[in-house]
């Protein structure tokens, strides 16, 4: 039971405190927390947008790559697990170019 | 809907997604459904498939483990034939003349090793097999392959017309629990869902050309 509920539980934990902290020290209106989560959502969803697009991208490098050298080149090269992190990165740096657009 | 509304939309259901595969059942479901059971019995041969091996030449935990079942079926006399699969990797090691060294170390005959290189793909191996062995007679096989792998692999050989018993390995455990297991448990069945799409794709090009 403990192996289920774990991870869950210290991520709400942490999540609490640090809402408490910012609330008090900070005085950061709780109001503001679904706008937030909305945009913590959207970074998610870019996140996927630039997973299918590496994706994409990835199977047109490695069919390249096959007719090119005539070599065999695997598509698990495509499932390397930094290629999450990456799309991370550029949905982050995507949204915050988004936002700074909009303001200037 | 506007961009930043779908971006939401998209992001949400992705959340809901992670959160069903890391911390409920749903993949140990989908495992289940997916896993081939084993049905060792006697046949002419057993195919054990390839996996990976390092640039030094050391073979993969996987690699390791599908060699050790073909020994192990061997040693239990199930099949007079023990063929080895795996490529040359670019540094000159071959993943199928290490396993057959292996095979040797616990006493298997040299006359009852095959092996085969140059397939990179599971149809490769089916067809490799096919010509290798073709000149043996042999048409009834013991598959040997990872637990999800064996649904892909077991259609491939058999369209090239070998009878499959499927030996697979015990090595997707749908029992995982924690959420990091059942994550890479999701991220195997995708690898496998992807793989068997890409090989219908495939079959129906190759059709159309056809």
């Amino acid at each position: 039971m403990i192996e289920q509920v774990f991870v869950p539980l210290v991520a709400l934990v942490s999540t609490v405190l640090a809402l408490a902290f910012a609330a008090r020290r900070y005085r950061w209106p709780p109001r503001f927390l679904a706008t937030a989560a909305g945009r913590v959502l959207e970074c998610v969803g870019a996140t996927v947008v630039f997973c299918v697009l590496n994706a994409v991208v990835g199977a047109a490098v490695i069919f390249t790559a096959r007719a090119v050298s005539g070599r065999f080149v695997s598509f698990y090269l495509g499932a390397d697990h930094t290629l999450v992190a990456l799309s991370a990165l550029q949905a982050l740096l995507f949204q915050w170019w988004r936002e700074s657009s909009r303001r200037s | 809907m506007s961009g930043p509304a779908a971006l939401r939309a998209l992001g949400g259901a992705a959340l809901c997604a992670v959160a069903a595969c890391a911390f409920t059942p749903l993949p140990n479901a989908l495992c289940r459904r997916q896993v081939a059971a084993a049905e060792p019995r006697p046949a002419q041969a057993i195919v054990v498939l390839g996996s990976d091996m390092t640039r030094e030449g050391m073979l993969s935990a996987s690699s390791l483990r599908r060699a050790m079942q073909g020994i192990e079926l061997y040693r239990h006399g199930m099949a007079p034939w023990l063929v080895f699969l795996g490529p040359r990797n670019t540094a000159g090691h071959s993943q199928s003349e290490a396993r057959a060294a292996l095979a040797l170390e616990y006493g298997v005959p040299a006359s009852a090793i095959l092996t085969g290189e140059g397939m990179w793909t599971t149809r490769d191996e089916a067809r490799g097999v096919k010509a290798l062995l073709a000149a043996k007679g042999v048409s009834r096989i013991l598959l040997v392959t990872g637990a999800l792998h064996m649904g892909r692999a077991r259609p491939l050989f058999e369209r090239a017309g070998f009878e499959v018993i499927p030996a697979p390995l015990r090595d997707a455990s749908c029992e995982s629990v924690g959420p990091e297991m059942r994550l890479g448990l999701t991220i195997a069945l995708a690898q496998e869902y992807l793989a068997r799409a890409y090989n219908r794709a495939a079959d129906l090009l190759r059709r159309q050309d056809g």
